[in-house]
């Protein structure tokens, strides 16, 4: 009988007739062992082939009729019983030559979609509970003397095995891009570490037809990038469909900004919360900054200014789902003193103006010229770069001071105020200090207002994080936190602010803050808050929010104080 | 007139004024792109038509789906891109949808009868809206067929998932 399930739960098991089967079970999976050292034959005779994949043009376009090398991954021979007898790895022209015993019988060369070397070591794997790889194969042949096996093609259709040696060479581009552009960087910036020693392994999940968010019980098409866990997942189509799903395989954007992620975790810091981003929308700025650096570090290895994302292909039904000008102003442009942190793309054409080549068609007139590595070293160094331990609720604001700062940097002033970005922390993650006299200027002003298409209706989702919030950061030493706050207005009806207190690891709108409100009368020009909690010791945002359930409210000022003494913004 | 009258006057005025404001307040608590929900938080960054399907019902060889769209765009084409094996049995396979409120999020229903020799594949739920050369667009897709040990095999990794406490965030 047909059975017709939900919507996003089958995973394609297609592949696996392409990969080695399963060895083990969920809790300990773990890949083969790479194949890394060369046996030597005294009667060996070398077999040389070369292996190229195939991918389609712009992510969705026809399949290219130049297919790229396989550089630099791993080849095994295995003999008639599967036994491996010998192992190599193809190099930067995608060619291989392994050793052989003269005669055999019955061999077969896989290259498969791994690669281990001092830069790159990464695998793409099929699933996180089998852990096999990828592979392309001459099929059996027997040797009587030194030969060629010709080239062996990974296809960017069918079996798809080219999505799976697209991702990988996406990798090991971003490596070489990292590589060449940081070799002695501390020439110029004392504090650069070069990227000479490469990246820790990496795991890529993807398999044909399979979206990974099913994974995570998802219902969407994802990909995305597992902090901590060195883990990457790529979205191979949607229900064994890759003709009209979603597809990230052969979206250079998208492999490489999720690689960016874990380039990010492994060598800088981040405090994103994670969060849905539109890339048109004012979000939270450490959930911006981290998706900017990604979206960035996409556009600088590809070196082009755009994030492209498509949907299924010419041979069934293509889109775009997204496809951003990261040079120019197209969408997520903001408009007010300090909004450009709050906005995605916004940062990253800031990051983008700062090392491209102002001479191409479509550039800017801008006229900075840094050198990536002078991003790398602000965004990679734990003394006094953007990875050091005593700064909190990282965001481009404390980026561009960082940089700002940094001996021999650039000037970005003109690129920043283009993006109405600041080179401090004054629009989030202020710093407040209690204050015995009266703070200067004694009160702060608030403007709430919606942000564009959004209706303030009360909820944080709806919340203009920019306009119609204040964030302050502050160490609280333990113990008792007393905090008030005192508003008003000169025209009704005033904002009806409130206080939040939110640990340092928060989502905004989360359950996780301590909060202080107090309905108030529509008529009222002013109102007072008060909280008082036991809290640990450790960094918290407190957050100044227009309620604006039932009004946004007119411009209002306020002040604040701590365990009765007041506190200041700095 | 007294300053306590016009003291008085402006109360009133203002009570009206606020009255008015919080019911047209409470009337409006829409975004202009409703966001269709998702228990996944932590995707790639989402473009400007999204879209899901969601199964109203299915009998041995009918299925009843809902399309639904969130989009900024005003007006998106929609084609339900049926297999070979399946017939309509009520409902539009292709339209150009209206939005008739900013936050609306569009819904289309389908019907379709299916057939053994349709049995695994997907029907697809595609929306796009052509911006000159450019296809801005997006896709859902229902599979026909999950066999137990393909449904066994997801819920195994998402149980390996789940105990290493896994958290997507990117």
């Amino acid at each position: 009988m047909l059975k017709l399930l939900g919507t996003l739960i089958f995973v394609s098991i297609s592949f696996a007739a392409c990969s080695q089967s399963s060895k083990t079970t969920a809790a300990t999976a773990t890949p083969d062992a790479f194949c890394e050292t060369p046996v030597t034959y005294s009667s060996g005779v070398a077999i040389t082939g070369s292996a190229v994949y195939e991918y389609r043009t712009n992510g969705s376009g026809a399949v290219n009729v130049s297919p790229k090398p396989i550089r630099m991954a791993e080849v095994i021979v295995f003999n008639a019983d599967d036994e491996i007898i010998q192992c190599g790895t193809t190099d930067m022209s995608g060619i291989f030559s392994v050793s052989v015993p003269n005669p055999s019988t019955n061999l077969n060369i896989k290259v498969t979609s791994r690669i281990s070397n001092a830069l790159t070591k990464a695998y793409v794997l099929d699933k996180p509970d089998t852990m096999d790889y990828h592979s392309i194969e001459t099929g059996a042949f027997s040797v009587s003397a030194a030969g060629t096996v010709g080239t062996l093609t990974a296809p960017a259709t069918g079996t798809l095995e080219g999505g799976a040696f697209n991702i990988l060479d996406k990798i090991l581009d971003a490596n070489i891009y990292l590589e060449t552009n940081t070799a002695n960087c501390s020439v110029t910036f004392t504090t650069c570490t070069p990227f000479t020693g490469g990246a820790p392994l990496l795991k890529v999940f993807w398999s044909k037809g399979v979206n990974p968010g099913t994974y995570v019980s998802s219902s969407g098409a994802v990909s995305f990038y597992l902090p901590g866990e060195y883990e990457l997942y790529i979205l191979g189509g949607v229900s064994g469909n890759v003709d009209s799903a979603d597809c990230d395989h052969f979206d250079n954007s998208i492999i490489v900004h999720e690689y960016g992620h874990f380039i990010e975790d492994v060598f800088s810091k981040t405090n994103s919360p994670g969060g849905q981003h539109d890339g048109d929308s004012i979000i939270d700025p450490r959930l911006a900054w981290g998706e900017a650096w990604a979206d960035f570090f996409q556009a600088a290895v590809n070196n082009l200014p755009v994030y492209r994302d498509t949907v299924g292909n010419i041979s069934g039904s293509a889109a775009l789902a997204f496809n951003q000008d990261l040079e120019n102003q197209e969408d997520d442009i903001p408009t007010s003193t300090g909004e450009g942190i709050f906005h995605e793309f916004s940062i990253t054409r800031v990051l983008w103006d700062a090392i491209d080549d102002n001479t191409l068609p479509g550039a800017d007139s801008d006229t900075v010229q840094s050198p990536f590595s002078e991003l790398w070293t602000v965004f990679t160094n734990s003394v006094n770069g953007f990875k050091y331990a005593g700064y909190h609720f990282r965001n481009a604001g404390l980026f561009h001071y960082i940089q700002s700062n940094l001996a021999g940097a650039q000037n970005w002033a003109t690129i920043r105020s283009a993006e109405y970005q600041n080179a401090d922390e004054t629009f989030y993650s202020r710093a407040v200090a209690t204050s015995v006299g009266a703070c200067s200027p004694t009160t702060t002003t608030i403007a709430p207002a919606s942000a564009p298409g959004v209706t303030e209706n009360g909820t944080a989702s709806h919340s203009n994080q920019y306009a119609s919030n204040d964030f302050y950061k502050i160490y609280h030493s333990g113990g008792v936190f007393t905090m008030g706050m005192s508003y008003t207005s000169n025209s009704v009806p005033s904002a009806d602010l409130d206080i939040y207190i939110y640990p340092e690891n928060y989502t905004f709108g989360g359950t996780e803050s301590v909060k202080a409100t107090t309905s108030v009368s529509y008529l009222t020009l002013s109102g007072t808050e008060s909280i008082s909690r036991s809290l640990a010791a450790g960094y918290y945002m407190i957050n100044i929010r227009a309620n604006t359930l039932y009004r946004v409210g007119t411009s209002t000022t306020y002040s604040m104080t701590l365990n009765g003494v007041n506190l200041c913004p700095n | 007139m007294s300053q306590l009258k016009k003291n008085i006057i402006l109360l009133f005025c203002v009570l009206i004024a606020t009255s008015s404001y919080m019911v047209f307040a409470r009337a409006g608590q829409k975004t202009m792109r409703a966001e269709i929900e998702s228990p996944f938080k932590w995707g790639k960054g989402m473009g400007p038509i999204q879209v899901r399907i969601a199964e109203k019902q299915v009998s041995d060889n009918v299925v009843t789906l809902e399309g639904q769209v969130s989009t900024k765009l005003d007006e998106v084409n929609i084609e339900w891109k049926l297999p070979a094996g399946t017939e309509i049995v009520s409902g539009n396979q292709t339209e150009l949808a209206k939005k008739t409120s900013e936050d609306e999020i569009i819904t289309r229903t389908l019907t379709v009868k299916v057939s053994k020799a349709a049995s695994n594949s997907q029907i697809v739920f595609f929306v796009y809206a052509d911006d000159g050369a450019k296809r801005k667009g997006n896709s859902a897709v229902y599979g026909l067929k999950t066999s137990d040990e393909e449904k066994a095999s997801i819920k195994d990794i998402q149980q390996f998932m789940k105990a290493r406490g896994a958290r997507p965030v990117k």
